[in-house]
Formats: C-alpha cells, sequence, structure tokens
C-alpha cells in the first residue's frame, strides 16, 4: 500500500524549446568547462567510466553520449520506504510528498519561551515525533540540529534520532564515505539488512556540489549509496550573482550540469542506482548576505526543475514551505504557501524544508504545524475539478427550482463527503464572537496549542531493543572513526 | 591637483571602475603623492564609502565587491609595490591574517570581509581558500597579525576552525592572537564553544569586532 502522493505538476511555463536551451547550454559547460573534482575516488570512478579527465587540474568533462547513457539508466520510478509499509512513497513525475525540516539548522524557535536558542538533540526529537504524526507530512528530515553531538558526528546523530522517532521515510546528508556508510548501516539495522534496504530504502541521501562546478570529497557519499543501491537525490545551492550567474536560464544552465555530473557519477557506479534531481533556486539578497528559501524565484526555479526532470525523466527532490521570517507570522504563510504549492504545481517528488524559519537557520515546530495546513489547501488545490452529470446536478436543478434549497440534500451530502469542500483544521473560519470567547489566538497561538499536544500524545512506536543496540553500536563506532 | 585626484580616485573606485582607478593611481604617483596617502585617501576612502552606503541599506553586496575588485589591480601592481619601494605602509590599525580553511573554496564573503578591513585601515593579509592549519598559525606568527579569521561556508569544513583555534594552542602561540570565526555555518555559541575570541555574522560587524578587540574606539 505505497502512498502515490498528490497529483501535481500540471504547470509547465516553458515551452520545450527552453528546456532544450537549458539542456544544451549544460551539455556545453560538462563538455567545455567541465567540474573540478576534489576527490581520487570520485575522479577514478569518472576515469573509469570513460570520462575525460585533466589529472592535472582535477578537472572532468563529461560528453554527451555518457550523460545520456546515464540518464537512460537511472529510473523513472522510485519508492522510498518508510518503517511500515502505509509510509512507503511512489516517486514519479507529478507524485507530491512533503516533508518536515532539511539540513540542521544551528536555532530553534523555542515555541514556549518565543524567542531562538542553539537547537539541540531534544529540538530534533520532538521535531521528528511532530513529523510523525502531522497527517500531511510524508517525509522527515532534521528541523533543529543536535549542536550537543560532537561536531563530527552530528548528521550520524541526528539521522539516528530521525530513524528512532518516526515511522516515516527519512532523507539526510551524510559526511563523505565515510559518515554515508554509517548512515547505511543504520538504515539496514532498521529495514534488517542491506537488501531490504535496497528494495525499501528507509534513507536517501541528499548530497550536492559547491557551485559552481566543484565536486568537493564529501560527495564520495554518492558512491557509498550507489553501490548499496539506495536513493541520491544531488540537488545543488547555488547563489545566484556570487557563485552562479544571477539569472534564473545561466544558474539552472550551470546547476543542471552539476546535477547531470552527479547522475552520471551514480550511474557509473552502479547503473540503476536511483536518483533524485534538484535545484534549489534560492536567491541572495544582496542588501543582507542572507541565502533566501522564500523567494519567489525559488517557487519559479523548481517549475524550471520539475520541466527539466520531466524531460529527463527522473524523479525529485524539492524545496517548499520554508519562510525567510523570523516567526510564524504572514511573511510566513505567505512564503511558505507559495513556494510549497509551486513546488507542487511542478511536480516534484519529495518536497522538503517543511517548518524551517529565518533563511535556513532555524526550525519552527509551529511553523511545521502551519504547512501540515498549508498542504491540505493545496491538497484540495490539486484535486481535479469533475465535470459530470453527477456533478452539474441538473437533476437536482430542475427539482429544486428558483428559491428552493440544497440544505438537506443527499446529494449535497454525498459530495461534502467526497470532500468537495475543505474544511480547515488549524486556520479560523469562527465568528468574530466565538474567535474572541476562545481568547483572539492567532494561528500562531493555534499552532503551538497543536504542537504541544502531539508532543504530549503522539508516542512513535519505538524500535526493537536490538535495533537499537545496534544503532548505538553503529554510533560508538563511529565516534571511534570520525571524532578527533 | 592632489585632492582633486584622490577624490576622483575614490570616486572611481565607488563606481567599481577598475580602468580609471589604474590611471588615477598612477597618476597620483606621478604627480609625486605618497602611495600610502594615495590608498588611505583615495582607494580606501571610496571602500568605505560603498561600506558606509550598504550599512545604511542602500548599496548591494555586489557593490561592495565591485568596488573591491577595482581596487585590486591598482593595489597590487601600483600603490604596494610603491608603498614597499618608499619603505612606507598604509597607515594601519592593525594586521589580519584571513583565509577559508581547508577543505572548503567559498571566498565571497570573506573577501568582502577583507575589503572592508583594508577600508577600515587595517593591514589585511588574505590567504585565499582551501589554507591549511599549518599555514594559518605559520603565517600568523610570521606577520605579528593580531587578528585571524577563518571562514567557513559548510557544515563539514566548519569543524576545521577549532583545528586551527586547537593548532595555536598546541605551537603555544595561541595568546599572540585574537582568533575569529565566521560564515554561514558559524555562529556566537561555536566561537564558544571551540574557544575562539569572537564570531561576526557580517563585514560591518566583523570590522566593529575587530576594533572591538584591539580596543579601537
Amino acid at each position: 500500500m505505497v502512498r502515490q502522493g498528490l497529483r501535481g505538476g500540471i504547470f509547465r511555463p516553458l515551452p520545450r524549446s527552453d528546456i532544450e536551451a537549458i539542456h544544451g547550454a549544460s551539455l556545453k559547460i560538462l563538455g567545455q568547462v567541465g567540474l573540478q573534482v576534489k576527490s581520487r575516488t570520485i575522479l577514478e570512478v569518472f576515469k573509469s567510466g570513460g570520462v575525460d579527465v585533466d589529472e592535472e587540474k582535477n578537472r572532468v568533462r563529461i560528453p554527451e553520449h555518457i550523460v545520456k547513457d546515464s540518464l537512460s539508466k537511472a529510473p523513472r520510478k522510485i519508492v522510498v520506504g518508510g518503517r511500515t509499509e502505509k509510509n512507503d512513497l511512489a516517486l514519479e513525475h507529478g507524485r507530491v510528498h512533503f516533508g518536515l525540516g532539511g539540513t540542521p539548522t544551528p536555532y530553534t524557535l523555542d515555541m514556549e519561551k518565543g524567542d531562538f536558542r542553539p537547537s539541540t538533540s531534544e529540538d530534533v526529537i520532538n521535531a521528528t515525533i511532530l513529523g510523525d504524526a502531522l497527517p500531511n507530512i510524508s517525509f522527515v528530515m532534521s528541523l533543529g540540529g543536535a549542536s550537543d553531538a560532537p561536531h563530527e558526528l552530528a548528521w550520524l546523530h541526528e539521522a539516528s534520532l530521525m530513524l528512532r522517532n518516526t515511522e516515516k521515510p527519512i532523507v539526510y546528508a551524510a559526511s563523505g564515505a565515510e559518515g554515508a556508510r554509517y548512515l547505511l548501516a543504520m538504515g539496514a539495522a532498521v529495514t534488517g539488512g542491506f537488501d531490504n534496504l535496497a528494495r525499501r530504502p528507509i534513507v536517501t541521501l541528499f548530497s550536492e556540489p559547491i557551485t559552481p562546478l566543484v565536486m568537493p570529497t564529501i560527495n564520495e557519499a554518492v558512491i557509498e549509496f550507489a553501490k548499496a543501491r539506495v536513493p541520491v537525490a544531488y540537488a545543488p545551492g547555488p547563489m545566484p550573482g556570487a557563485s552562479a550567474p544571477i539569472t534564473l536560464a545561466g544558474e539552472h544552465a550551470v546547476c543542471n550540469a552539476e546535477c547531470l555530473a552527479g547522475i552520471v557519477l551514480a550511474q557509473l557506479v552502479s547503473p540503476g542506482t536511483p536518483v533524485l534531481y534538484g535545484i534549489h533556486t534560492s536567491v541572495l539578497d544582496m542588501r543582507t548576505g542572507s541565502v533566501c528559501y522564500g523567494a519567489p524565484e525559488w517557487g519559479l526555479g523548481w517549475l524550471i526543475v520539475g520541466q527539466l526532470a520531466e524531460y529527463y525523466g527522473v524523479p525529485t527532490f524539492g524545496s517548499g514551505g520554508a519562510t525567510d521570517s523570523k516567526c510564524p507570522d504572514s511573511q510566513a504563510g505567505a512564503e511558505a504557501f507559495m513556494n510549497a504549492y509551486l513546488n507542487a504545481m511542478a511536480g516534484i517528488n519529495l518536497v522538503h524544508n517543511c517548518g524551517t524559519i529565518a533563511h535556513g537557520s532555524s526550525g519552527s515546530l509551529e511553523m511545521g504545524v502551519i504547512c501540515d495546513e498549508i498542504i491540505s489547501y493545496i491538497q484540495r488545490l490539486l484535486m481535479e475539478i469533475e465535470i459530470s452529470d453527477e456533478t452539474l446536478a441538473l437533476d437536482l436543478i430542475r427539482r429544486i427550482g428558483p428559491g428552493g434549497s440544497y440544505m438537506a440534500e443527499k446529494h449535497t451530502r454525498t459530495h461534502l463527503e467526497k470532500g468537495e469542500i475543505l474544511h480547515p483544521r488549524l486556520f479560523n473560519r469562527q465568528a468574530i464572537g466565538d474567535w474572541k470567547a476562545r481568547g483572539q489566538l492567532s494561528t500562531q497561538d493555534e499552532a503551538r496549542l497543536k504542537a504541544r499536544a502531539i508532543l504530549q500524545e503522539h508516542k512513535p512506536p519505538p524500535l526493537p531493543n536490538e535495533i537499537l543496540r545496534q544503532i548505538d553500536e553503529i554510533l560508538k563506532q563511529a565516534t571511534r572513526t570520525m571524532t578527533r | 591637483m592632489p585632492t582633486q585626484v584622490l577624490d576622483e580616485l575614490a570616486a572611481s573606485v565607488e563606481q567599481m571602475d577598475p580602468d580609471t582607478v589604474m590611471v588615477l593611481s598612477k597618476r597620483a604617483i606621478e604627480a609625486g603623492i605618497d602611495a600610502a596617502s594615495i590608498v588611505e585617501n583615495g582607494i580606501a576612502k571610496g571602500l568605505r564609502r560603498v561600506g558606509e552606503r550598504f550599512e545604511k541599506g542602500e548599496a548591494f553586496l555586489t557593490d561592495l565587491a565591485g568596488a573591491a575588485a577595482a581596487a585590486k589591480e591598482a593595489l597590487d601592481s601600483i600603490l604596494r609595490p610603491a608603498m614597499a619601494k618608499a619603505r612606507t605602509s598604509q597607515r594601519s590599525l592593525g594586521k589580519v591574517v584571513l583565509g577559508t580553511v581547508s577543505g572548503d573554496i567559498h571566498d565571497i564573503g570573506k573577501n568582502i570581509v577583507a575589503a572592508m578591513l583594508f577600508a577600515s585601515g587595517f593591514e589585511v593579509m588574505d590567504l585565499g581558500t582551501d589554507v591549511s592549519i599549518d599555514d594559518f598559525a605559520t603565517k600568523s606568527d610570521e606577520t605579528g597579525a593580531e587578528i585571524v579569521g577563518t571562514s567557513a561556508l559548510l557544515s563539514t569544513t566548519l569543524p576545521v576552525q577549532r583545528d586551527v583555534v586547537n593548532e595555536f594552542v598546541k605551537r603555544g602561540t595561541r595568546d599572540r592572537h585574537k582568533l575569529l570565526v565566521g560564515g554561514a555555518p558559524a555562529t556566537e555559541q561555536w566561537a564558544k564553544e571551540i574557544k575562539a575570541d569572537g564570531y561576526a555574522p557580517n563585514a560591518i560587524d566583523a570590522v566593529k569586532l575587530v576594533k572591538s578587540l584591539l580596543d579601537l574606539r
């Protein structure tokens, strides 16, 4: 019983010729400029795959036929697994799932104190429990970060906390080959071995180049995941105007080249490795230096990503639901909705960053709850509008006639039950008097109450003791080998 | 004449016009103006003005980066050699060593910090990107820099900032320098955790931090 997700991907603003022009520019970048690769191991993979490697400059130039060949090997459809099958997600163009959080945020907006403080393991745990409980959240990343864990181990530690506290699929990053091997081992511990992990991967790797056109050593994680045939999301994060051209076109030409290089790397290691495609079209705010997640250009970028990925026939990793606002206010609502909706309209498969505020620097449980509500609106917006005899209801209209009422009719009840009208769970539609009687609560207040209730009541089923012991053992071993 | 050419030089920096900066720097040297004065009253003045406009929200990061880039060639090819020849130096509030840590190649922010510190009257030695831990410690001691700033953009290279601090401790030179950290994943708390002397979130605050650490103003 795999969750198929929302049916999105219906908005394609660019004509095919524009997508082909971006693709053509990226091929020129790959063939003429190439990428600088910082890792010997990655260079070797490219070299043995027939890619032109300039050993002196550590530069790889990838010809069109290898790109094409790799794309033909990458699966169009992927299933990522939850701890239980009811949480499995089908990923193919147009199937949209939303996820909580992203890579670790240094701060957490403490909902009880109303102020920012450094994130800790407890924040990661709380966010994961929230993500496990929220009905419209389908996968989990980190909201907050384990700043109390040794820095070298933070990602692994955060991943272990997520694995313990949710039955939903997890997407996470790993610090290079060694970190990736430990993360895979944890995933295999939960799924009962590496074969099961490949079949229903409970962890998906999020990895990225250093834009422009640099593959750092940390990208060796891609090789480890490809060997294990566990999905890899390779999704660059450019800073347009600084690390990439400021224009959407130029930025996507560069980053599409990077994505393609990541896909080639994975396919050269192990043909058929599931890969997810994505480009975080952030905005570098030229007044503050902030890398913005709530900008309109962000949403436009994901529309381009949706079309490029559809052109290539690969699933996608996206981002929507984040905001640059420092609290869950009207800016937050507008930005989170705009980019979550545009990701859905682009047909992006795994849309992360719900609950991320302050341009990626903080998590907010309240914002996570608000995003869950926003997603319910998006679900309604994406429902097909059915035009049929039943929905046109001409017989009914004749029978009721002018001046009559539809309120007591079975047709009304039937379609209400079928979801014709969305009734929000969080957003307020009360009369002024009722709203005042309830204490004039803002959306943020309501979200806080709901988050509190979830943290008190929701208990994700614990992992069996034996698996917990294995995860602890992996962390202990990582502590020995990865900390200085 | 001297003030006029220096005013024009400051303006050409502000207008991010490297060719004019070169022409005017040469003209100023030919007019017999002291190179240190050309830097202080021409180049740095232009950079400071852009910095002031940026602080007020009237200029963009691209203006800071553009002005710094416009000044670079004239400084490297004309003014610094002239100062060396005349055995004079820029009026200096202090020496700063800067670099992006080993494993990281992001330098946009670090370059802007370098330009703003320079414009504020500090002598800046920029070690570039992917700087080894050893180089940070060695170059800082060779130059006698009061301030050493490490930059990291990646959460994976952030720990190298701690390694740099530890290297100074290991060499017994920790007390000779104030060690600062910067970059997107760095925080005030991180600076405390690794026992650095400070953190600044942007170039303008970096200048203020350096000044306060050196008890200037």
